[in-house]
């Protein structure tokens, strides 16, 4: 096979790739799920939840928050610096799903005060 | 958004390939356990899936680069081991970046047909797994017993057996031994690459001026059963336990008949990235890790549907395309690099930097793995039998993990 040919194929190969991803893309990204349908059965899924925070507990490291849907499920935070998230704001969070005294609850991966 | 960020993990997965790929020793597991450990800070910022591709890219770049030490300097992974021979003969020849190209061309062509057969294999994989594992141990066996008994002569035979054996017992050794980093990369590198240096140095041989030609041309029919024989070879090893691309090499060689030393070439560079990229059907549809960068991305993402598998090969075929151009390139720069230096100071320069990386990854155990593996990788060729029996190091573990 030419060098040619074959530098051809790769573009082509590439350009196929490129399209794969461009289409596929739109219909990735992790669920979004109500707090009511993650148990402990969704242990170590990744999820995204919307909801309002009623609780904060902010220790040095870790922050817990509360978060209602009206059914409430608890974050843990792990944290960097200050957490400035107070009661009442409006949040969405990725996270991993964990396990905690036989309750389900997310280990956050990402929070962002909608 | 979702777009970018895939394109962008594509890049930097390719980019961390050259590095995998070109230098000896690096492999992506270790790329791939950096970035686990990693993974709590870096999905603050980005979805697992995202990281799943950096990793498919990387490897994918991986599976194509990694021909370009070998050939040149005669320092293999596990994957492309059995290149090494008739790379470095080429080499000889002055055709260093055309034994390249070769695998590039395998690499290429089979990533293409690989990822065109994987939607009509999804259905059938769990079949063919169920029912193939319970034989590898004897399908080995087999394959090995033919490879033994294909040497001419009793004495041959006798000597191609006692290597096979000798070489399967150290590799049981380096892969037991406990509490050792790469153990591969001394074994690997003793057995077919330092060995092929030091008797190329005995034989007094100067590497030639290398050309950038396009004198190799291959028979359709030996190049078409080369990427048939590795994309099925590549893709049933890729989908069961402790078999890779050596293995997959051992049986192919055995089921397609003589290719010779072109076609050979593209066999190897075929199986090393569809015994990749088929390891991610294994683990789309039996949610099992079958090597080092999978089980990374297990960890980072669980499992995949349906959709992460296609954006997986969507990201292997853009990272298939740009390794392609990146390998050709990088072999013409190696190509007017290597013959400026005098081949014993290269040899040298090799053996230290090999004796350095496998001192700095698996200490002084490493060392004596690597001249215990240089040792017994110089006998097939000064007895003047297959060197690809020496691969017995692999296989004879995986045959005990089956049997016993």
């Amino acid at each position: 096979m030419k060098e040619s040919l074959l530098v051809k194929l790769a573009l082509i190969t590439s350009l196929a790739g490129i399209l794969m991803l461009f289409l596929i893309s739109g219909h990735i990204g992790v669920e979004e799920k109500p707090l009511d349908k993650i148990s402990v059965e969704n242990l170590e899924d990744y999820v995204k939840v919307n909801g309002m925070v009623t609780n904060v507990i902010d220790t040095d490291n870790v922050a817990i928050l509360k978060i209602t849907q009206p059914r409430d499920i608890d974050v843990v935070v792990f944290k960097n610096g200050p957490l400035n998230i107070s009661k009442g704001a409006n949040v969405e969070i990725i996270g991993k799903v964990d396990e905690y005294k036989n309750k389900a609850e997310i280990i956050a991966e990402l929070i962002r005060v909608t | 958004m979702m777009f970018l960020e895939a394109m962008a993990a594509v890049l930097l997965g390719c980019f961390a390939g050259i590095f995998t790929g070109l230098i000896p020793g690096v492999h992506i597991n270790l790329v791939s356990l950096l970035l686990v450990s990693s993974s709590g800070y870096l999905l603050g910022f980005t979805q697992p899936i995202i990281l799943g591709i950096f990793i498919v890219s990387m490897a994918v770049t991986h599976t194509f680069l990694d021909s370009v030490p070998s050939i040149f300097l005669g320092a293999p992974d596990a994957d492309t081991a059995l290149s090494v021979l008739p790379g470095h003969r080429l080499l000889l020849e002055g055709k260093g970046y055309e034994a390249v190209k070769l695998t590039v061309i395998g690499s290429l062509l089979s990533l293409l047909l690989v990822i065109a057969i994987i939607p009509f294999s999804l259905s059938f994989v769990p079949f063919l797994y169920i029912h193939i594992q319970p034989y590898i141990g004897w399908i080995l066996i087999i394959v090995s017993a033919f490879m033994i008994i294909k040497e001419t002569g009793w004495d041959k035979r006798f000597w191609g057996f006692f290597v096979f054996v000798i070489s399967g017992v150290l590799g049981l050794l380096v892969l037991t031994w406990p509490n050792l980093n790469q153990p591969l990369f001394p074994l690997l590198s003793g057995l077919f690459g330092l060995s092929t240096l030091l008797i190329s140095l005995k034989d007094n041989v100067e590497i030639p001026k290398q050309f950038i030609t396009e004198s190799i041309s291959i028979p359709k029919w030996k190049s078409t059963r080369a990427i048939l024989g590795a994309t099925v070879t590549g893709s049933v090893t890729g989908l069961l336990p402790g078999l890779g691309s050596a293995q997959a090499a051992i049986i192919a060689m055995q089921f397609v008949g003589k290719l010779g030393m072109y076609a050979f070439l593209v066999l190897i560079g075929g199986i090393n990235t569809v015994n990749f990229v088929f390891s991610l059907v294994a683990f789309y549809t039996l949610e099992k890790a079958r090597n080092g960068a999978v089980v990374a991305m297990q960890e980072i993402l669980k499992s995949i549907d349906m959709n992460g598998l296609v954006m997986f090969l969507g990201a292997s075929l853009i990272a298939g395309g740009i390794a392609t151009l990146l390998t050709l390139y990088i072999s013409k720069l190696f190509s007017q690099w290597i013959t400026k230096i005098k081949y014993k100071q290269l040899v040298s320069g090799v053996a230290i930097f090999i004796t350095l990386l496998v001192f700095y990854f698996s200490s002084w155990y490493g060392l004596l793995i690597l001249v215990t593996s240089t040792a017994v990788g110089m006998i097939p060729a000064l007895l003047g039998v297959k060197r690809s029996l020496a691969m017995g190091c692999l296989i004879l573990p995986v045959i005990l993990f089956f049997m016993l």
